[in-house]
């Protein structure tokens, strides 16, 4: 029963954060001029502007997928992560690769983050797209992502192992680096 | 129906004397035929659409009706839920005392609850419920306690607004003390005695971080109250107001710089400072506590913590240093006090406590999501380290800890403790303990 309700919770999430980007959107025409845009985009960043932040002036079609049972066995097997998204909000990018979107828990907040793949399958990057708890926002730092470059699924993608933890921010980067995982073997077993 | 119309027209063209040409008359009625052939299979297609109609009705009708009523509301449920965050984390520990078993004690230390509410984007509530001891009542001792009860207003630009009761931002374990998180089944004596964890204050913040990994956070906030001071192997914990009808004349202002640019360092530091006499409230309000009329007594402390976590690694160190202004003056009010009545017997404030630790723990052992991590932590404190002139120290305030254990994590939220702690100046309180925890 609680399983369901999460599902119904991550899915209800998503569509909010995707809607709440198109509200983000609106809103940097007014403020932004004051305050420096580099900044802003680190906070928040709407479908569009991570794709452009990822594939800069790509061509990006949208791949939506649907995982069957199997996927999603496979998936978890492979990754060790739970599958809580049947529906991958996927796009493919003309140029080769993936722009995938993702949300996972912080703590107890959800974090709505974008992974780019490159041709070959590796993380070309990842950007925090909504981060909304008041602590551990420290997940959003440039050079804390920058870990994730070129991993693949073969990676063990490992908290304090090949992915450095950040203190006071354990679950959220734990969560992260879990979903970039689930994210890559997605990638291997349902869009490759 | 439409079959009749047609038949009439056909009759009514056979019979028409328009067509005399019998060659004319023949072609005409060919193609009506043919229009009645096509009408024919048209009505045959409409009627098996009305049966699949007909059939597809019957077995909606035999099928139990359906519920939308409770698709409604589970969305509204889960609408509110996904606004309303549940969490919490709790401790019990047992500590076993070498050298004094009737001293040994199981407890259920912490049984705490996060409450948050998210209202938009931007705002958003957050709380924490402490009840500790198992059990609360006017002839128990546990007690029930609001850790952090705050409103959060995000501005677009990623600079945050706290207003309410939260917590301070020094060392590691006061702002992360989820049993999970940190070493040992105790926490550490120097964020217990010098910096005092849970250390909360009523007041405004304002905080954020930089895109190069600089985190910063000041603020306005309530501080101590220096008259209530009771214990001194823990200054600052036996001063602090928690809120609790906080005594408001003095504010302080704290800050805190934390560097995170580079992944697995944490680098960081705070500073607090704020009178602590409070216009000597406590004995405007009962004059038969001592007057410390005139006295600020201004309390400043200060930590720099490091920390370096890499490949299973988890290094860190730990210095704080507090400072108690006016202490000789506060001091010889106390004595007088004493003096004055000979069944008091009132604590003497230190003008100096400090305290530092390191701890290295590395994880042997990892499988899925279970691991196993001993550590090992040496820490130094003295909360009495300067006392004003003529005021003795008493040696029970100042030691050399040892702790050596391990933490188990079935789950990296759950988490069981074991470990052995050696105090080098007072052996009394050498003890081994053991400990579980949760987070959620």
């Amino acid at each position: 029963m609680r399983i369901i309700i999460i599902n119904v919770l991550l899915s209800g999430s998503l569509s909010s954060a995707l809607k709440l980007n198109v509200k983000h959107n609106q809103w940097i025409w007014f403020p932004v001029a004051a305050i420096s845009t580099s900044i802003y985009a680190t906070t928040y960043f709407n479908v569009e502007q991570a794709q452009q932040a990822i594939f800069p002036g790509g061509k990006l079609t949208p791949a939506a997928a649907t995982l069957t049972d199997e996927q999603i066995e496979r998936i978890e097997k492979q990754s060790g992560v739970n599958v809580r998204h049947k529906d991958i909000q996927a796009w493919k990018v003309a140029a080769g690769g993936w722009f995938i979107l993702d949300e996972v828990v912080g703590k107890h907040e959800f974090i709505t983050y974008a992974i780019g793949l490159n041709a070959d399958g590796s993380v070309k990057q990842v950007e925090i797209m909504d981060y909304r708890e008041s602590y551990g926002y420290q997940v959003r730092d440039a050079e804390w992502r920058q870990q994730f470059v070129g991993k693949t699924v073969a990676d063990p993608l490992k908290l304090n192992q090949d992915i450095r933890n950040i203190s006071g921010a354990t679950l959220s980067s734990k969560h992260i680096a879990d979903g970039v995982k689930r994210v890559l073997a997605t990638y291997a077993i349902a869009l490759k | 129906m439409k079959k009749t119309t047609l038949a009439l027209m056909i009759a009514c063209a056979l019979s028409s004397p328009a067509f005399a040409d019998e060659a004319e008359l023949k072609k005409e009625i060919d193609s009506l035929k043919k229009l009645l052939e096509a009408q024919s299979a048209q009505l045959q297609k409409l009627q098996t659409q009305a049966n699949a109609l007909a059939d597809q009705q019957a077995k909606i009708a035999a099928a139990p009706a359906p519920t939308p009523a409770p698709a409604a509301v589970t969305n509204t449920a889960s609408a509110l839920l996904a606004d309303t965050t549940i969490g919490g984390y709790g401790e019990i520990t047992y500590n076993n005392y070498r050298n004094d078993r009737s001293r040994n004690q199981a407890d259920l230390k912490r049984f705490v609850l996060f409450f948050g509410h998210r209202f938009n984007d931007q705002l958003s509530f957050n709380s924490e419920v402490e009840w500790e001891h198992a059990v609360t009542s006017a002839t128990d001792k546990g007690e029930t306690a609001l850790e952090q009860a705050y409103l959060n207003y995000q501005f677009a630009s990623g600079v945050n607004v706290k207003a309410g009761l939260f917590l301070m931002p020094f060392g590691f374990l006061n702002q992360s003390h989820e049993p999970p998180v940190f070493y040992g089944v105790e926490r550490n004596e120097v964020e217990t005695r010098i910096i005092p964890s849970t250390w909360r204050e009523g007041g405004v913040g304002v905080y954020g971080s930089t895109d190069s990994g600089l985190a910063w956070d000041v603020g306005v906030v309530t501080g101590f109250n220096g008259a209530k001071f009771d214990d001194p192997g823990q200054p600052l914990r036996s001063v602090h107001q928690e809120l609790q009808l906080a005594k408001a004349h003095d504010l302080s202002y704290y800050g805190a710089l934390n560097y995170h640019g580079v992944p697995g360092l944490t680098v960081g530091g705070a500073v607090f400072s704020g009178n602590s006499f409070q216009g000597n409230a406590d004995f405007i309000a009962d004059n038969t506590k001592p007057n410390f009329s005139g006295i600020n007594g201004r309390v400043t402390l200060w930590d720099v913590h490091t920390r370096w976590q890499d490949h299973g690694w988890d290094l860190q160190a730990l210095y704080s240093k507090g400072r108690i202004g006016d202490a000789d003056r506060i001091d010889s009010v106390l004595l007088a006090y004493n003096i004055a009545n000979p069944t008091a017997n009132l604590p003497y404030v230190s003008s100096e406590f400090y305290g530092w630790l390191t701890q290295a723990a590395y994880t042997v052992w990892e499988s899925g999501d279970m691991s196993l991590t001993p550590f090992v932590r040496y820490e130094k404190f003295n909360t009495q380290s300067k006392m004003p002139d003529g005021f003795a120290i008493d040696p029970a305030n100042a030691d050399r800890v040892t702790t050596v254990g391990l933490s188990f994590k079935p789950h990296p939220q759950v988490v069981f403790k074991a470990d052995y702690q050696k105090f080098k100046d007072n052996s009394i309180n050498d003890r081994f303990n053991l400990g579980m925890g949760y987070m959620f």
